[in-house]
Order: structure tokens, then sequence, then C-alpha cells
């Protein structure tokens, strides 16, 4: 199984749980909790820079 | 649907054949030991397994002639196992397209290209493209050469009576209606069975959102058979494409329809001709195409809660509808059939009790409760059926063009056969190298053919080295040096269906004889 699999599944059931109008809160929320637990801000915010490519 | 002006059966490129019903004054009232209502794929897959244990069946079907249409298209590796111990594989293997890869893009960029396991120790390619009608064409040349399967045209089932002993069939041909005694009845008529209805069984599970019209067309074009799947391309915003190459230039494009566009609407020609236009426009093919052939579907996972209702047993469609992601529809239901039909051909020689049959239902279930889990996941990717889990796609979609974990979650999870781990014919053996007890063993390249072209017609005994002494009207004994890395004086009891009934680290006759006896012998 892809490691990232329980993950995606994890988020889209906080998603569909909080429903659509706090899902940007609660994105932001858990987007800056792991970045401050990877321990590496200069890699966290090469991250945010690609995950806002592409949209 | 076929575009105005041909009939249901005006294919391009298929010539459909015309069967006639029984003839007049033919004894239609006999009573059959196995009648097989359906002569899909599944039925006649279940017919040739009977006969090849050496047990008659009379197949029943409403047509007069093949399904219409190309349907399921994709035959994985197992099935060809199947196709190969029924004696049908030839003309398969000389039609069907074999693949190993398939690419996803999103927004006209590949994200994925995924690549089946595959070795020279593979008989078989992981999956084969063909149109159903010619699956059934070449079912019906091994049926036609096998005189233990008779096969009723025209014959339709209006209802059906179920006791201890078997069940009663009410059919009508065109000569009349009448009845006919069947001790055990196998029904493959599909997902709308009729046998199902006239016996007051309901499936149940979910229906997926999202509905697809698939279309065929015929085009002349050399791209290799590489399954694409397309997410989000500009003539299907928000949708997804799935394009797989057949024979006979023949290529399947399944497009989802949008939001609130009804399925009516959709599946009008003019709108079918600019749905595929799109498609072929978004991948760059200019060229000429006519269209052969379309329907439409929604993803579902249906199932029966019991595959037996006392004298019937339920293959194929008729128990369980699966999504087609994922290509599990037909392939779960050959399974089915090849399952039934060795065990009810023990049975009906006396060979085995009729404990044996009651193993169907918990292999059987169990595989589509397998297939749900793994297609289910499949179907959420491909259509989204909540806000969550559209924006988890799209991000993991968008994530994908520069992380190629991303992608990953893209794959489709194909079709891998099912363990009988919990199987009541399997017996639990110490964990080692090679197949787990209840798994389809895996095949080898043994330099004088393959390892699957010498298991017998019934049990099979492997052992590495030595083998003992053990004798059985149903086992046939083979002996390799080495196997799967497995210790030498290991002993693998294979089943007819070639899954593995148990396993030893050393070979002891009377135990592998009582194995043998106990799993036969279930009253």
């Amino acid at each position: 199984m892809n490691p990232a699999e329980p993950l995606f599944e994890a988020l889209a059931a906080h998603l569909d749980q909080l429903g659509e109008a706090q899902a940007p809160l609660f994105l932001a929320k858990a987007a800056l909790a792991l970045a401050e637990a990877l321990g590496d801000g200069e890699r966290a915010l090469g991250i945010f820079r690609d995950c806002a490519k592409d949209i | 649907m076929r575009p105005q002006g041909r009939g249901e059966h005006d294919s391009l490129y298929f010539t459909y054949p015309h069967f006639d019903p029984p003839p007049p004054g033919f004894d239609r009232t006999s009573p059959v030991p196995v009648a097989i209502v359906g002569a899909g794929p599944v039925g006649m897959v279940a017919a040739l397994e009977l006969a090849r244990h050496g047990q008659r069946s009379v197949l029943i079907e409403a047509r007069d002639t093949f399904n219409d249409g190309s349907r399921a298209i994709c035959l994985s590796r197992s099935s060809f196992q199947i196709l190969d111990r029924i004696g049908a594989l030839p003309p398969f293997l000389a039609k069907a397209l074999p693949w190993t890869t398939g690419r996803s893009f999103f927004r006209g960029r590949q994200i994925l290209e995924f690549t089946m396991p595959d070795s020279a120790d593979e008989r078989f390619r992981p999956m084969y493209n063909l149109q159903q009608q010619y699956i059934e064409q070449f079912l019906w040349q091994a049926i036609e050469a096998q005189p233990l399967i008779e096969t009723r045209w025209q014959t339709r089932l209006t209802g059906i009576e179920t006791g201890r002993e078997g069940a009663v069939l009410h059919l009508t041909d065109p000569s009349g209606a009448y009845d006919l005694p069947a001790r055990w009845v196998l029904a493959a008529d599909g997902a709308r069975s009729t046998v199902r209805q006239a016996l007051g069984l309901r499936l149940k599970g979910e229906n997926f959102e999202g509905c697809y019209v698939i279309a065929d067309i015929r085009m002349a074009h050399d791209y290799p058979t590489i399954r694409r799947a397309l997410f989000d391309p500009a003539c299907r915003p928000g949708g997804t494409v799935l394009i797989h190459r057949q024979p006979d230039d023949i290529w399947r494009i399944d497009y989802q329809l949008a939001e609130g566009e009804s399925a009516e609407e959709a599946t009008r020609e003019d709108n079918v001709r600019a749905g595929v236009q799109g498609v072929l426009d978004e991948i760059g093919e200019a060229g000429a195409w006519e269209l052969e052939w379309w329907s439409v579907y929604s993803a579902n996972t249906l199932a029966l809660d019991e595959y037996r209702h006392g004298p019937v047993f339920f293959i194929g469609d008729s128990a369980h509808i699966v999504p087609i992601f994922g290509v599990r529809g037909l392939n779960n239901g050959l399974a089915d059939a090849q399952n039934i039909g060795w065990k009810l051909a023990l049975v009906l020689s006396g060979q085995a009790g009729e404990g044996l049959l009651d193993s169907y239902t918990p292999e059987r279930r169990g595989a589509t409760l397998d297939v749900f889990a793994n297609a289910s996941k499949s179907a959420r990717f491909m259509t989204p059926p909540s806000f969550g889990t559209r924006l988890m796609r799209d991000a993991a979609l968008s994530l994908a063009l520069r992380f190629p974990w991303a992608g990953e979650l893209a794959n489709p999870r194909q079709m891998v056969p099912y363990t009988y781990a919990e199987s009541p014919l399997t017996l639990p053996g110490e964990p080692g190298p090679g197949p787990v007890p209840g798994a389809l063993i895996p095949d080898a390249n043994l330099g004088d053919g393959f390892l699957t072209q010498k298991m017998g017609p019934g049990f099979t005994l492997l052992t590495l080295g030595p083998a003992p002494e053990v004798s059985h009207p149903l086992l046939t004994t083979l002996s390799r040096p080495a196997l799967w890395g497995a210790p030498d004086g290991s002993a693998f009891l294979i089943r007819p269906d070639l899954h593995l009934a148990a396993r030893w680290t050393s070979a002891d006759a009377q135990v592998i004889l009582s194995t043998l006896t106990a799993m036969l012998e279930r009253p």
C-alpha cells in the first residue's frame, strides 16, 4: 500500500466532517503544524513553494 | 447502442451468429444434473469446468446470439490460467492484446506510468484486452466441441422452485412452456438475474456517484496497448477519461459525465460523437474514426449475502456487481465459475461429500469483499463521492505533477487473485518461502515448460525432492528439485483451481492423504 494512502483517507474524512466552509482553516492549521513538526524550516518553505504551483 | 441505421448486432467488425432453439419434439423435460442459467462467459466457463471433470450440464440462454457489444474487455493472467485449464486457450492467445503498462495524465501532463508485475517465470502477461463477443465466441467454440454440454438457445426462465433434492426450472421456448428438473442450478444470468429475482433475493451494497459513457470506435492507430487515464482533461473538466486498445483497430473510450448531465442525453448519438471527438482532440488524434457501439454505466459495489440458495449457486454478476476500475467484474465471475465447477463435479461423481460445496460462499464472497475494498478505493479516486475526497483527489493529482509519490495515489488497483486464507478447505501452514495456503500458486518457468502446465486435472502434490508414496484417484504427484526458495523436502497440495490447499516442510504420506480425504469427505 502507498504510505500516503491512509493520510489521504484521513484528511478526506476530516474535510468531510468539517465541511467546505471550515476546510481552508483546517488545512492551514494542518500545514502549519506539520511544517513545524518537520523541524526543517527551509524544507517546509520549499514544499510550500512547490504546492503553490500547478493550481 | 449502435449508430442510427444499424441493428443491435450490426457490428463494424464482428459477425454475430444466430442460434436456433431446441427443435420441436426434442426431449426437454428429462432431469439434468446441472442446469446453468445464462450462456455468457461465466456460464460457459462453468459448463466447461464441469465437463473437464466429466460432468454433464445444460446451458439455458434466452437470447439467440452472443451479448451485444464489447462490454468486459480486460482478462487477467489468472483468467488465462482458467481458460487454459478448460481447454479454451489457443484462440484467446492468438487474438487478445497483452499489456503491462498504464499511464495517468492530469490536465494533459503525465503524472504516472505503472507497470504490472511480470517476469520470465510467468506464462501469461498480467492483462489482455479482448472484446466480450470474442470471449463468448472462443468459449462457444470449446463448448461446441464438448459433447457433455447441451445448450438451449432462445429458452427463457420464467420461474424456479427449489427443494432439498434439487430444483424445477419453468422454461419457455418457441415450442412452448415446460418444466426442467435439475439436481443443481448455477445462476449465471447476470446483473439483472431472473433466478435471483424469482427467488426473492436482493443484492446489497452501495452505488457510487458518477456515471460513464463507454464507447467503442474503429480507428487505425499504432499507439501501443497501454491503458490511459486522463484526469481533469480539457474535454471533460473535473472528469475522468479511460482509453483502452482492443483488437481489430477498436478503441474503448470511457468518459465521465459532468454533474447534472443526464445519462439519457449523454447517450444520444450526436452527444456520444461529440464526447468521443473531444477525447480524441485532447490526445491529439486527428485521423478518421467510426462509431461502433456505446453504453453507459455507474460504479456499484453490490453483492448477495449468501451465494448459495439450496440447490442454486450464484456465479458472476448475478452474485455481485463491482466497479470496473481494476477490471474485476468478468475476471471475478470466471473464478466463481471455476470454483463451483470443480467442486460440483466432484460431488456429482461421488468423489466428494456435499459439504465441499459449503466452501463456495466463503471463498468467492470473500473474493468479492476483497474486490470491494480495492475497487471502492479506485472508484472513490475516479469519481470522488464527497467534498473531502474530491479536494484530496485534486490535491494529489496536482502534487503528482512534481512529486512521484503523489502520482502513485492514481495507480489503479489491478486484479490480484484472492487468497482463500479463511476457507474451510485451507490448512494453515508454517510461514516460509513460496505461496501461502489459500493463494493461487505462482507460475514458474521450469525450462521444459511452465509449472502450471504440469498440474494434474484434479489435485496435485508438488514435492521438492523425492516424492512420498501417496496414492489417491484424484491426485497427481509432481517432484521438482527446487522451487520458490522453499526448503528441500517441502510438499504443496494444490487444488484443481491451482490454489494452494496446504503446505508442509516435510512430506509425510499419511498426513497428506488424510488432509486430502478430510477436504473431500466433508458431509
